[in-house]
């Protein structure tokens, strides 16, 4: 039981933090981390989300390194703070234990402690009341009120872990991994106006949580061109498209709500609610039949002078077809007062669809002075990070901001110091928990080669 | 069972989001059982010279939340009133209330929450008003307040120093508890 009351914290909580991750990414480079995240080089990421910048001379992006090591000083924080031989008995990973906190270990996992963590997002104090009678309920969550979801909450995610397309004369051919994941849940009008805005429970009122979950991957064989479409080299436009033939490995989704239903008196009775439970599932396991589909990407970079200007779309018509899914379907049967699977469907054609990534952005590079921004939509929420790097000999000065999922806006700041072929970078960000608009500070640290 | 866990994922969801320095605090309307159940009112007769005569009515079962079974209770408040409404003869009448985990445990003594009991002069045809107040309930019976259901039990404690009957019924207009737990869920 105890299990159980952790494990829905920390879903909850998985939820909650998911929005800001995702925003914020998960990056390693205390170079780009003190300038808000910018991309100022051709780097795997811009090369991921605009096929045109494959053409592009790496010239036009000056200072870019070769191999980034972070050096990972959180993890001396961490073993300091949780050493190794303690591990069987430390509270952080023992949900038995009296000084067990979901929270923290929720944390460590999102947040995972490679860098130093100079000030941590403090938590706020918050009350909250339940005001309980016969016949009422009211729950006023307090200052917690304003990080309730009101819209559609969750994590997607668009990935292609790995993409080998090696190329020859602008065309390029090859294979890459791709992997999607969406968890999306939304909050039912009546759940939403009893914890968000303290209204008492009604009678006969169906107070539920709807939820939207896939999960697919596969590979996909890619073939593509890259190249200049006019001008030279100091004024072009490039322009770069890639087709892909998707073949899907395993697949799963699932909808439906869960929730309850009041009674005609709130508290009365044995059971004080009855459950209402209905959802579908639809899946393709691995070594199963595949999924197939097209999609492209496509892409044009504008170069004019110090000046890169970008924008890439990803995965445009990209619907997987499967054509053997198996589908389940779940709803609470009130008589036997328990969840009851219906008879499966076997054989099913299912279509899903990849979300349409883009990313705009412009680089801007005069002598020791550069200067960049993007705009990142993964198709469900826009990140924008603005940078500025200024170097003076062998040293750099960097800073930058970033507006999150959550549209706040983070400040990354740091420098660097070059000494041949390496350089030491420091780097520092700030982030924001899911309960508070105050901030921590992070404190990156990396070892560039050039 | 489902009830339960919804009970825990309201209150989980609160704690968590009070996580941090924050308390949880329930405002439960007692009141709203009793009366409901109508057990809000005890009648009474006392014979002449009778002293510290209990009259009780049924024990009542309290819903609570469930799901601060490991939560730290820093407060426990009682705030209720009671009219006494006398019909005849004069005396005295003293409240105690009882509460226990289940309906055997109010007949406790162990269980009576006031101490020394709330008690107000009554005669005639009058109606006295008791107040009944507990700041902090004591720590003894903090484990009662992080189960799901408590029960409750009044007892009226009459004593009749004159030569007639007397003769009311206590009745029950107002009883809320105030608890206070520390998020400590887990």
């Amino acid at each position: 039981m105890r299990t159980t009351v952790v494990s829905f914290g920390l879903a909850a909580l998985v939820c909650a933090y998911a929005t800001p991750l995702s925003g914020q990414g998960f990056q390693t480079d205390a170079r780009r981390i003190g300038m808000g995240g910018v991309n100022l080089t051709v780097d795997g990421s811009l090369r991921r989300y605009n096929p045109a910048y494959r053409a592009v001379p790496s010239r036009q992006f000056p200072g870019g390194a070769k191999l980034t090591i972070p050096v990972p000083l959180g993890l001396i924080q961490f073993f300091h703070d949780h050493p190794t031989s303690g591990f069987s008995t430390d509270p952080l990973f023992h949900p038995d234990s009296a000084r067990f906190n979901p929270v923290e270990l929720l944390d460590l996992v999102l947040n995972a402690p490679l860098f130093y963590e100079l000030r941590k997002a403090p938590v706020p104090t918050n009350n909250v009341n339940f005001t309980i009678g016969k016949d009422n309920l009211v729950v006023d969550l307090g200052a917690t009120q304003a990080v309730i979801p009101a819209d559609r909450f969750g994590v997607v995610g668009s990935s292609r872990p790995v993409d080998i397309e090696p190329g020859f004369k602008g065309f390029h051919a090859g294979v890459m991994v791709w992997i999607h994941d969406q968890v999306q849940l939304q909050l039912g009008d009546s759940l939403l106006a009893l914890l968000k805005e303290a209204h008492p429970a009604q009678h006969r009122t169906l107070y539920d949580l709807r939820d939207t979950a896939i999960v697919q991957g596969g590979i996909a064989p890619s073939i593509g061109y890259s190249g200049r479409l006019y001008g030279n080299d100091e004024r072009a436009l490039y322009i770069g498209v890639s087709a892909h033939y998707y073949i899907g490995a395993a697949y799963g989704r699932s909808g439906g709500s869960a929730g309850f239903t009041t009674g005609d008196t709130i508290f009365a009775g044995p059971n004080l609610v009855t459950p209402s439970i209905t959802a579908q599932s639809s899946y393709s396991k691995w070594g199963n039949s595949t999924g197939h589909g097209i999609g492209a990407d496509i892409g044009f970079a504008w170069v004019s002078g110090p000046i890169v200007f970008g924008f890439g779309i990803n995965d445009i018509g990209a619907t997987i077809t499967w054509p053997d899914t198996r589908v389940d379907s779940v709803r609470w049967d009130t008589t036997a007062n328990k969840a009851v699977t219906y008879a499966s469907v076997l054989h099913v054609e299912t279509k899903t669809k990849l979300p349409v990534s883009y990313l705009a952005n412009v680089i801007y590079t005069l002598g020791g002075t550069t200067l960049g921004a993007d705009l990142l939509n993964n198709g469900f929420g826009t990140t924008l990070h603005v940078g500025a790097e200024q170097r003076f000999g062998p040293l750099a000065l960097r800073g930058g901001i970033a507006r999150d999922q959550r549209k706040l806006v983070q400040f990354g700041w740091g420098g660097g110091l070059r000494a041949g072929p390496i350089s030491l970078d420091v780097g520092f960000w700030t982030h924001s928990n899911a309960f508070s608009d105050q901030r921590g500070i992070t404190l990156a640290t990396s070892i560039s080669i050039y | 069972m489902i009830g339960k866990w919804i009970g825990v994922s309201l209150v989980a969801t609160a704690m968590l989001a009070g996580c941090g320095q924050g308390t949880v605090g329930f405002d439960v309307d007692l009141y709203s059982w009793l009366t409901g159940a109508s057990k809000d009112t005890i009648p009474y007769a006392a014979p002449p010279g009778a002293s510290n005569l209990a009259v009780s009515n049924t024990p009542q079962k309290i819903s609570l939340l469930p799901g601060v079974g490991s939560s730290l209770v820093d407060t426990v408040r009682i705030t209720g009133t009671m009219d006494l409404r006398n019909q005849s003869g004069s005396g005295t009448l003293g409240l105690q209330m009882y509460l226990a985990a289940d309906s055997a445990g109010t007949y406790a003594a162990s269980a009576g929450v006031f101490n020394p009991l709330p008690s107000a002069s009554v005669s005639g045809t009058n109606t006295s008003v008791l107040t009944l107040t507990i700041p902090n309930l004591s720590a003894r019976l903090d484990s009662l307040f992080t189960a799901s259901t408590i029960w409750v039990r009044m007892v009226a404690s009459v004593s009749n120093p004159g030569l007639t009957l007397l003769q009311g019924k206590a009745v029950l207009t107002g009883l809320q508890l105030r608890l206070v737990v520390q998020d400590k869920l887990f």
